[in-house]
């Protein structure tokens, strides 16, 4: 059987950029989310 | 009084925001203890010898898509039978994990096809309907993407992720329904029993990043949609104020 590591290694590590690049967009998300309502919060207090 | 309103509505998801980024970081830990056991304690395979461990990869991200297009399936429904908001944004937000380990399967595949097959890529049922179900749901989230339109947007993202999941079981069973150079579904029936307990491992451990995973993304869009929910009521305000 020839030697595949370069293979395994790289599966492996796709897996974990793949978790974790989109756990990071996750967090990124969520605050732009919370900054919108915030900014809405405000808005909203100045329209009434 | 719209102000009081949302904040009852977002309270919750902002409580929760800790505990299903916890849930993602708990499965992280356990996928490292997973992969650590899969790969330190099952034998090289036969015929592949040690290239055999991308199974630990390559197959929970498979049935994790699958369980994520089950969800937008069931609550792409919900939507269309209820006409929730919730159950619109469940949806996209299962869909959005589920496209992200599908191109994961396909890529994870495609490392595993070369030295196996000799390619990276061949038009075999299982790879070709795997790669349908990929594009269908990018198609879902272009389409999200582009349609302005709320109540639009939704009742056409039902129709499309509903579409996609119905190819969920087509994928499932392209190894058995024509002759594949993919072999079968790996489970314990057609798995050797040193691979069993590594694999599940493995695939709990995706699941529990899967929940934490789509429980983040939904909750991130209650509190965007409260945003837009008060901006619409202050301007419908001002506009009242104004005549």
């Amino acid at each position: 059987v020839p030697d595949n590591s370069p293979y395994i290694v790289a599966a492996y590590a796709i897996t974990w950029l793949a978790v974790i690049v989109y756990g990071l967009r996750l967090r990124r998300t969520r605050a732009e989310a919370e900054r919108r309502l915030a900014n809405a919060r405000q808005s909203a207090g100045g329209a009434a | 009084m719209g102000v009081s309103t949302v904040d009852v509505t977002v309270a919750p998801a902002l409580r929760e925001e800790s505990r299903a980024g916890w849930v993602a970081v708990a499965g992280a830990v356990l996928l490292v203890a997973a992969q650590a056991y899969g790969v330190l304690t099952s034998p090289p395979d036969r015929d592949m010898g040690h290239l055999q461990k991308i199974m630990y990869v390559h197959v929970p991200a498979a049935w994790n898509a699958f369980i994520a297009f089950f969800v937008v399936a069931i609550a792409s429904l919900r939507y269309l039978w209820k006409g929730r908001t919730r159950d619109d944004l469940l949806a996209a937000a299962a869909a959005e994990v589920g496209a992200l380990l599908t191109g994961l399967t396909l890529a994870l595949g495609m490392l595993w096809g070369k030295p196996a097959w000799g390619v990276w890529w061949t038009w075999d049922a299982r790879l070709t309907s795997t790669a349908v179900l990929f594009f269908m749901f990018l198609a879902y989230l272009i389409l999200r993407a582009f349609v302005e339109d709320p109540e639009r947007r939704a009742q056409w993202s039902a129709v499309v992720g509903l579409l996609g999941a119905l190819n969920v079981p087509i994928v499932y069973m392209s190894v058995r329904w024509w002759r594949t150079l993919h072999q079968v579904q790996s489970s314990p029936a057609t798995l050797d029993a040193s691979y069993t307990w590594p694999l599940r491992a493995n695939a709990i451990a995706v699941m529990i990043i899967l929940i934490g995973f789509i429980a983040h993304r939904y909750r991130s869009s209650v509190i965007a949609q409260a945003a837009d929910d008060l901006l619409d009521r202050a301007a419908l305000a001002e506009g009242r104020s104004r005549a």
